[in-house]
């Protein structure tokens, strides 16, 4: 559902990617993981279409997002990290406003729904954004993605600043999204909530994927160690090139 | 999508009680300029009226002279009726200047220029004076009628309402969201813009039709007015939407509008009027004041060939007559060849006027506020043409007069009740205001919108995330 | 405490690329603006001085003709530049700069600048009044609408409290580094005038750059409270702006409209008709038949002593013309005086709105100071009046005394082109700062209350912030 092959990814006298591969399919949640500057950001916005690469090929659902990014776009839904929205429409409006620039016309009985389904509770819907809190307005996130019908769905840090309550129970969210047949792309710092959550988890450092586990498979424990080994080792290679 | 933006625009207007506190004002402020430039239509038709009620009493009064067979009023026996100088004194007419049919909205242009005019051979188009006293304190506060807030504040409305546009959308993360939404986030943002847009447009068009209403205008007379204010609202739409699309955040949205609004109506119309200061620095209308009066006194030293030759140069028709006594033909002459100097008079100040009018011509160009100014103006009937065109009026009747006036002096024939409504039948009395031109102001306000839509395309390609 | 976070606010300003830009420029249109109203100014005055040297020159030269014919050729008074007024131009482009003179009436000042500028005419002069009353508060605006607002959406103001900063410092130090920035501007455009000026008027300079200098402090104080009232800095930045918009555009000439609408002038015609009506009852020079020039005649005999005007050692219609002329100021001083009073009743109405406005408080001092403002206007129009009188009176008795008669009776005028020439021009005596300044003490008082209001303001916002604003 989401493919990534060979995608290189250069600023001036930077290289963010390098010959990315990378594959989540239907009803898959993929955890990146990563330091600070490793390409997360980067390869999420490569797939929402905000950058394009210098090489590579990006597919969501089968389309060309190179080629084509409106079009993938249009099978892709998005939540950020911190989801902004526009603080003087209530829940409810907000979802119909981002359905509607999506090209779905819902109303206030679909949209509640809709609301529900992510988890954000009635009493809340028609109160404006500006009261939400950071949980609430990831679920109104997830509310428009799910709204959207998309096939697949990017998460940018969606747990960070979050409680561990507030992190639980979006982790709960985004497990329901694929078992509703998504794929899920989720860029995210923490460990033991990637292992939880994730179907499979990569690695990536200094723009390259060094490795992916199938989260079952690793205890958290282990997972913390070889992303330790892993991102030391890639600061080191990285000191060791510099100073050669 | 643009239905979208609409609606999130109105429910943003109607749930901020700023941008709700800055429509009322615009709209209030509006809806009283409106009335209160009625009302100074109002005054402007009693001006005239009244001008031309005492000129109907004073033209009874003399018919009553000639009807007893008296030959004026008993307490000035010097004054004969039969005589062509007091006929033309006492056959005073008003020459009325009809208001526009819009000239409400601009009542506070300032130009204090005259409404009516007594007209008699010796009239001064130059010196009339118009009927309002100005309190100079007052008028130096420059007026508010409804082109300065179309002017200032409509522009204001846009940008109130449209602060942050795209600066938020920037700085909040919204746009990657509209991004995978809708695809086209540029679009987006464009759409908020327009919707703003509209409203302003809305409320423009709303103290338009008001205007239009209280005057009892037209459609023919409205619409180019509607018009110029689409256009205008849509040159500023396009700048909030240059802005909206390269801001980084609200302040920089803020501080980029507010620059170009202050550089747009208020910095390149202060220079402008400051260069207009200039041109007229070193003029002390000396052509209208010593030197007139030493040109009139320079008549008297005029040989009688000079005197005739100007004359006939001025009025051929005087050319197939000879005066019958010498000294009242050259008295009348000499009176005669006042209009000459004042037509002069009349051509200096045309080009000082034209030297003014390449100025705000220029100005228009660089400013989208003057352009539209300039052109209401001019639709309201109280732009400077419209004074010019009431002067000519006024030099054109008062040459008329002088003709007949100085035939009659020549023939050295007893004048009567019919020669006296002749001389009354000949002189007009109102002046239309003249067309007025707009489409150049319109095409102006176009090509701002385009150039503001082509260049808001070429920075966001250049903007990242944009 | 203060100095630092001072210091601190002006690193800020100038490594912030907004500071710089908003400096220069406004550095750059303050001096483009003192720069060419000094130009014009200085070229107005030149033509002003070739035009009065015209006007001498047409009256000098004139051909000796007699007194009462001067008296209706008439010499033109031209109106002099304020004492400040490349500073503020004030009133001067809206009042005539040029009055004939002459016998029997009083003429309006006729060929006002403003005129000229046909559609312009709604649009302020680029002068440096404008720049300190108009753009130095926008600059002001611009400058420091989030210097508190971003602050506290950085977490900066966390960060500083912890640190040990109280409110008050901080808002006193914000404060003054963003009036230190209009000082400079207004200092700039000051001291440009003092450098380029031909005579320096101290006490009205220093008057100028103090009124100045207390409304950037009110409008530093009311940028620097907004921006720690509001949640965000685009709030700030449309509160402020649109406040500016208000004080700087909307409410003067709401001011001036319903000071007119409140206590309209009368109309031209109306005031002309009860003014003429007026000096009906009173002589007329040329009107044989009126009743009170034959009062006069007779009282000119009997003060002679003789039974005819052909008797008399003196010209009657110069005495004639005198009286008329006497009775003529009298009704013009009653009227006019009734007009001057209208005008300054409809100016005071209009300066109510400076309790709520403190930049028309600022202009309408700035004006008075400069000498360019009405009190100025009128007393020139009062000048030019006891000009016009003195003029006509010393041509009405050399009508009546300059004559002889010869032999046969017969009279003779005696006037010579010395006595004509004897005539000095007119000379504007300005009203002093004290006379002007005592004229708008409600201003002053407005300007004072404002500046009280402004260091409350930001006494009470250093409270609120102290107790709850922090976050």
């Amino acid at each position: 559902m989401i493919e990534l092959e060979d995608v290189v990814m250069e600023y001036p006298g930077h290289r963010a990617l390098d010959r990315l591969r990378l594959s989540v399919s239907a009803g898959r949640v993929y955890g990146l993981l990563g330091p600070n500057g490793a390409g997360k950001s980067t390869t999420i916005n490569l797939v929402t279409g905000l950058l394009r690469p210098t090489s590579g090929s990006i597919r969501v659902d089968g389309i060309d997002a190179v080629a084509e990014p409106e079009r993938a776009r249009g099978a892709l839904a998005y939540v950020s990290e911190s989801v902004a929205l526009y603080p003087f429409l209530s829940g409810i409006e907000n979802l119909q406003l981002f359905s509607r620039l999506a090209g779905r016309h819902l109303d206030v009985g679909e949209s509640s729904a809709c609301l529900l389904r992510a988890g954000l509770q009635a009493d809340a819907h028609h109160r404006r954004i500006g009261t939400y809190s950071k949980g609430m307005r990831q679920k109104v996130g997830l509310a428009i993605a799910l709204a959207k019908e998309a096939k697949a769905i990017v998460l940018d840090e969606p747990s960070a600043g979050l409680d561990p309550s507030a992190s639980h129970d979006l982790a709960e969210r985004v497990r329901e999204l694929a078992g509703n047949g998504l794929a899920v792309l989720m860029a995210t710092h923490d460990l033991f909530r990637a292992r939880e959550t994730c179907d499979t988890v990569g690695l990536l450092v200094r723009g390259v994927l060094r490795a992916e586990w199938d989260a079952s498979e690793v205890k958290d424990r282990d997972l913390e160690a070889a992303y330790l080994d892993l991102v030391t080792e890639g600061a080191s290679n990285a000191a060791g090139a510099a100073s050669a | 999508m643009i239905r979208a933006a609409v609606g999130l625009e109105l429910r943003n207007l109607l749930r901020s009680p700023l941008r709700l506190i800055v429509l009322a004002l615009v709209l209030g402020a509006g809806c009283f300029v409106v009335v209160q430039g009625q009302e100074d239509v109002d005054r402007w038709q009693e001006a005239i009226e009244t001008g031309q009620t005492e000129a109907e009493e004073s033209l009874a009064e003399v018919r009553g002279y000639f009807a007893a067979g008296e030959p004026g009023p008993a307490d000035r026996s010097w004054v004969d009726l039969t005589q062509p100088r007091w006929q033309d004194y006492y056959a005073a007419t008003r020459l009325a200047r009809t208001p526009a049919p819009l000239a409400g909205i601009a009542f506070a242009s300032a130009e204090a220029g005259a409404v009516t005019m007594r007209l008699t051979r010796s009239s001064d188009p130059l010196l009339a004076t118009g009927n309002k006293i100005e309190n100079p304190a007052l008028a130096a506060a420059g007026g508010l009628d409804l082109v300065t807030v179309l002017t200032l504040l409509i522009p204001l409305l846009v940008l109130a309402l449209g602060l942050e546009i795209g600066g938020y959308e920037r700085a909040a993360g919204v746009l990657p969201l509209v991004r995978v939404q809708s695809g086209r986030d540029r679009a987006w943002i464009w759409a908020r813009c327009l919707a703003v847009g509209l409203i302003a447009a809305a409320a423009g068009l709303v103290l338009t039709l008001l205007a239009a209403f209280v005057a009892g205008a037209g459609l023919g007379d409205v619409l180019p007015l509607a018009l110029l204010v689409l256009a205008y609202v849509a040159a500023w739409t396009a700048l909030l939407g240059a802005v909206a699309l390269v801001a980084h955040n609200p302040s920089h949205g803020a501080v980029a509008l507010g620059a170009a609004w202050i550089v747009l109506c208020v910095l390149i119309p202060a220079i402008a009027v400051e260069r207009a200061a200039a041109l007229a620095a070193d003029d002390f209308a000396l052509d209208l004041t010593v030197e007139a009066r030493d040109a009139g006194a320079a008549l008297a030293a005029l040989d009688d060939e000079a005197l005739y030759a100007g004359l006939w140069a001025r009025f051929p028709a005087l050319q197939e007559q000879t005066p019958e006594r010498r000294e009242t033909g050259r008295r009348a002459a000499r009176e005669g060849m006042r209009i000459v100097g004042l037509e002069q008079r009349m051509a200096q100040r045309e080009q000082r006027a034209q030297a003014q009018a390449d100025l705000v011509a220029g100005t228009s160009l660089a400013s989208p506020a003057v352009a539209f100014t300039h052109a209401v103006e001019r639709l309201a009937g109280r732009g400077p043409e419209a004074t010019r065109a009431f002067r000519h009026a006024i030099a054109a009747a008062a040459a008329e007069r002088m003709q007949l006036y100085i035939a009659a002096s020549w023939s050295g024939a007893t004048l009567d009740a019919e020669d006296f409504e002749r001389l009354v039948a000949a002189t007009p009395d109102s002046v239309a205001p003249p067309p007025s031109a707009w489409w150049r102001e319109l095409l102006i306000l176009v090509t701002w919108t385009l150039g503001l839509v082509g260049l808001a395309t070429f920075l966001s390609r250049r903007t990242p995330g944009g | 405490m203060i100095h630092t976070l001072f210091q601190n606010e002006w690193r800020a300003l100038l490594r912030d690329g907004r500071g710089i830009v908003l400096l220069v420029v406004g550095a750059l249109v303050a001096l483009v603006a003192t720069w060419t109203s000094a130009s014009t100014d200085s070229r107005h005055d030149l033509a002003q001085d070739a035009a009065m040297q015209a006007a001498r020159t047409a009256w000098n030269e004139r051909q000796v003709d007699s007194a009462h014919g001067r008296a209706h050729y008439g010499d033109f008074v031209f109106r002099p530049s304020g004492p400040l007024s490349k500073l503020d131009s004030g009133l001067q482009a809206v009042t005539g700069r040029v009055v004939y003179t002459e016998a029997h009436r009083q003429n309006d000042a006729v060929h006002k600048p403003q005129q000229a500028s046909a559609s312009l005419l709604r649009y302020d002069r680029l002068e440096p009044s404008t720049v300190l009353q108009l753009l130095a508060p926008l600059v002001l605006v611009l400058a420091g609408f989030g210097i508190v607002s971003s602050e506290r959406e950085s977490g900066r103001l966390r960060l500083l409290w912890i640190s040990g900063v109280r409110a008050l410092p901080l808002m006193v130090a914000k404060t003054m580094a963003l009036w230190t920035l209009g000082a400079a501007l207004c200092v700039l455009v000051v001291g440009a005038h003092v450098l380029f000026a031909d005579a320096v008027d101290l006490g009205r300079t220093t008057a100028f750059l103090a009124v100045h200098l207390a409304t950037l402090w009110i409008v530093a104080a009311l940028v620097t409270g907004a921006s720690a009232w509001a949640r965000r800095s685009g709030t700030a930045a449309a509160l402020l702006l649109s406040l500016w918009v208000l004080g700087a555009i909307v409410l003067p000439r709401l001011a001036a409209m319903t000071a007119a609408a409140m206590d309209p002038l009368p109309s031209r015609d109306a005031f002309q008709a009860a003014m003429q009506e007026d000096r009906e009852q009173g002589l007329d020079g040329h009107n044989p038949s009126d009743a009170r020039r034959l009062k006069v005649e007779q009282e000119v005999l009997a003060e002679y002593g003789v039974e005819s005007r052909d008797e008399l050692p003196v010209n009657l219609g110069g005495l004639i013309m005198q009286a008329d002329e006497e009775y003529g100021a009298q009704v013009w001083d009653r009227h006019f005086g009734d007009l001057e009073q209208h005008l300054e009743r409809q100016y005071a109405l209009a300066g109510g709105f400076s309790f709520l406005n403190p930049l028309q408080a600022t202009n309408r001092l700035s004006m008075a100071i400069a000498g360019t403002g009405l009190a100025s206007h009128l007393e020139f129009l009062r000048q030019t009046e006891g000009y016009r009188r003195e003029l006509v009176r010393k041509l009405n008795y050399e009508d009546a005394h300059g004559v002889e008669r010869n032999e046969e009776g017969r009279m003779r005028r005696t006037t010579t082109k010395e006595f004509y020439t004897s005539f000095a021009a007119f000379e504007y005596e300005p009203l002093t700062l004290g006379d002007l300044l005592g004229r708008r003490v409600a201003d002053q008082i407005a300007l004072a209350t404002w500046l009280l209001g402004a260091c409350a303001f930001v006494l009470f916002t250093a409270r609120h912030l102290d107790r709850r604003g922090v976050l």
